[in-house]
């Protein structure tokens, strides 16, 4: 009987097949540096998701009170005071952490805006061509001709404490959303000019000829042949750009451009940088070691990624 | 009896021409023209089967697309049914879309690696809205077994497959609207040598069960010699002879036909036209003008040179066409009877 229900189990788990996507998974798996890379990744973003939960709730935790004078000022680390504490007596432990949330709610919506505005552009001006393709690309040519700084900090100028008038519905725009507004609808060239290029190559390829012989109309082909085939391209370039939006975060905070009304790895650089030749050096310790782990966990990461979604790709 | 039914041909062709545009400089002006197809004209009867053959770059291949409707035409016709593909609105060229598959070449590039074996044969289906649910997937399921494939392959992906059994999933696909007409735009020269034989057989087998009509593209006349009624030779997108298979084989007129068919490897004798055909098919940028074989041709005359000859009856034999001055005269190397 037993040997019946195992036979039976290994069949159907044969007739599933494996998808490209889940044979990519069970490569990454097996990478043991990527895994924990990982791990640390989602340590990061759990933090984050936590210290939503606890403003959102009101849970009172003392953790959670960053602004709070914990000690006297200028406390160096040690088993009172983990990180130390910074001009105000406040805990540098607790102000990295509420970093962490700033930088990756940056990092994150920035993603989403410009994988919103580029893959989209991409995709159309690389299946259309003409016209289309034309004036999106001089739409990112112009763009990109733009120092990548400098466009940041004139987006970050212009959006900041303005408020946003969608159809009525009024969002005053918090320094946190000025940052990744203005990351997002800058950073979106890199990843539209991939996309444009992938979905060239692949839509002169004999299965989307195929898809066109029996009448797929435009939308189909896109959605179902197009997107699929190169959205891996999306994530392995998110993976490895998710560094550039935290960093890019750093800078503008650093120059006093991001949110004041919450700490940040830039602002906390910022005032340390005239600590540092005092002899205090707990708190640039903090936000740069802070800022190192993840860069490290998510190149790693993401070059791991890269190897297992695009095997031609392959570094090793 | 065949003559008849090409009164009535399931597909006709005209005079068709694809060229493409060569753009050149900061501007994309053109510049020239890639004549692809230049002027091609053949009819296919309903359950007959037309073998195109010739060089690689001859243009089969575009004829098959512009055919499919694929790649826009410069000029010409492409009846099928009666109503004219070039010229059909969208809504037409849709409905014409059921009734033309096509089989491609490569199995390793004509399936969607992200879709299961299921779903691509499906797609066809959901297109047309014609099946779906339960109905959907019994017809995948039959549909997979008429190429002899396992039902149980339906979850599977294209990468977890062999090139012949990736073929048979393109011929499942291809099936799917139950096509009048399927292309086979030269189904098995990316297979090995070992599995050529089962697809083509597979081909022929499904021709004879479903009633269907094949234009079969292939640069192998000895593949073509197996399932063809009729025969097409190209050369530098014209086709300079075209008769039914038997007279092509054993009858061969144009100077070209007989070099390919010396090409095919015989065990008895060495064939005649050996080693004749020497040098490299033009550009079909720039084609010759007259006969556009002639630089090649070793009866080449000075009349050649000037005027095109065009597809005309041979005096002796029925359904037998050439375009040749010299026809059927004996190549050099030939022991003229």
């Amino acid at each position: 009987m037993e040997t019946i229900s195992v036979n039976s189990v290994s069949s159907v788990a044969q007739n599933a097949g494996r998808s490209l996507w889940s044979d990519a998974l069970r490569r990454l798996r097996r990478r043991k540096t990527a895994m924990f890379c990982f791990a640390v990744i989602i340590v990061y973003f759990s933090i984050a998701a936590f210290l939503y939960a606890v403003d959102i709730f009101h849970i009172p935790l003392a953790v959670a009170d960053w602004s709070r004078q914990i000690g006297p000022e200028y406390q160096p680390p040690g088993a009172k005071y983990i990180f130390g504490t910074d001009f105000l007596g406040r805990s540098v432990f607790r102000k990295a952490l509420y970093g962490a949330k700033t930088s990756i709610t940056v990092a994150l919506w920035a993603s989403l805006i410009s994988i919103s505005i580029g893959v989209p552009l991409g995709a159309m001006a690389g299946y259309f061509r003409g016209i289309i393709d034309q004036l999106i690309v001089w739409l990112y040519t112009t763009l990109s001709c733009v120092p990548y700084i400098l466009l940041i900090l004139a987006f970050a100028l212009v959006l900041a404490d303005k408020t946003l008038d969608v159809f009525g519905w009024k969002i005053p725009l918090s320094g946190t959303a000025t940052v990744y507004l203005a990351i997002g609808l800058t950073s979106w060239v890199g990843i539209c000019r991939l996309i444009r290029g992938e979905v060239i190559k692949h839509k002169n390829r004999d299965y989307v000829l195929a898809a066109r012989s029996y009448g797929a109309g435009s939308g189909r082909i896109i959605f179902r042949h197009l997107l699929p085939n190169v959205f891996h391209i999306v994530i392995i370039n998110f993976s490895l750009r998710f560094v550039g939006f935290i960093q890019a975060e750093v800078i503008l905070s650093f120059l006093g451009l991001g949110e004041k009304n919450s700490p940040s790895w830039g602002a906390m650089i910022d005032s340390a940088r005239l600590d540092l030749p005092k002899g205090y050096w707990w708190e640039m310790t903090a936000a740069t070691a802070a800022i190192f782990v993840i860069s490290l966990a998510l190149n790693v990461f993401g070059d791991a990624l890269r190897d297992c979604l695009d095997p031609k790709l392959r570094t090793e | 009896m065949m003559s008849d039914d090409l009164n009535n041909p399931l597909l006709k062709v005209e005079d068709l021409k694809t060229y493409f545009p060569i753009r050149r400089g900061v501007l994309r002006r053109t510049v020239g023209h890639i004549r692809a197809v230049d002027g091609v004209s053949f009819k296919i009867a309903p359950g007959r089967t037309l073998g195109l053959v010739g060089e690689s770059g001859c243009g089969k291949t575009t004829v098959a697309r512009t055919i499919a409707g694929l790649i826009p035409a410069i000029s010409g016709s492409v009846e099928f049914q009666g109503i004219d593909i070039l010229k059909a609105g969208k809504k037409q060229l849709r409905e014409i879309r059921r009734h033309i598959a096509i089989v491609f070449q490569d199995p390793y590039d004509s399936l969607n690696p992200r879709m299961t074996v299921g779903d691509i044969i499906a797609e066809p289906l959901i297109v047309h809205r014609l099946a779906r649910g339960r109905k959907l997937t019994d017809r995948v399921a039959e549909l997979l077994s008429k190429v002899g494939l396992s039902q149980s392959h339906i979850n599977r992906y294209p990468h977890e497959f062999s090139g012949g059994q990736r073929q048979r999933i393109g011929v499942a696909r291809a099936l799917a609207l139950d096509p009048k007409l399927v292309i086979c735009d030269e189904p098995v020269s990316a297979l090995d040598v070992s599995i050529q034989s089962q697809i083509i057989n597979l081909l022929a087998d499904l021709r004879d069960r479903l009633n269907l009509t094949y234009l079969f593209i292939a640069h192998d006349l000895a593949v073509v010699e197996f399932v063809s009624d009729f025969v097409a030779v190209m050369y530098l997108g014209r086709i300079v002879e075209y008769a039914t298979a038997e007279q092509i084989y054993s009858n061969p007129l144009h100077p070209y036909t007989k070099i390919l068919l010396s090409a095919i490897p015989k065990i008895t004798s060495r064939s005649v036209g050996r080693g004749l055909l020497q040098g490299e098919i033009p550009s079909p940028a720039n084609p010759p003008g007259g006969c556009p074989f002639h630089p090649r041709c070793p009866l080449a005359a000075e009349g050649c040179k000037s005027v095109p000859p065009k597809l005309r009856a041979d005096n002796i034999q029925n359904e037998h066409f050439v375009a040749c001055f010299r026809a059927g005269e004996p190549l050099p190397n030939e022991v003229s009877t």
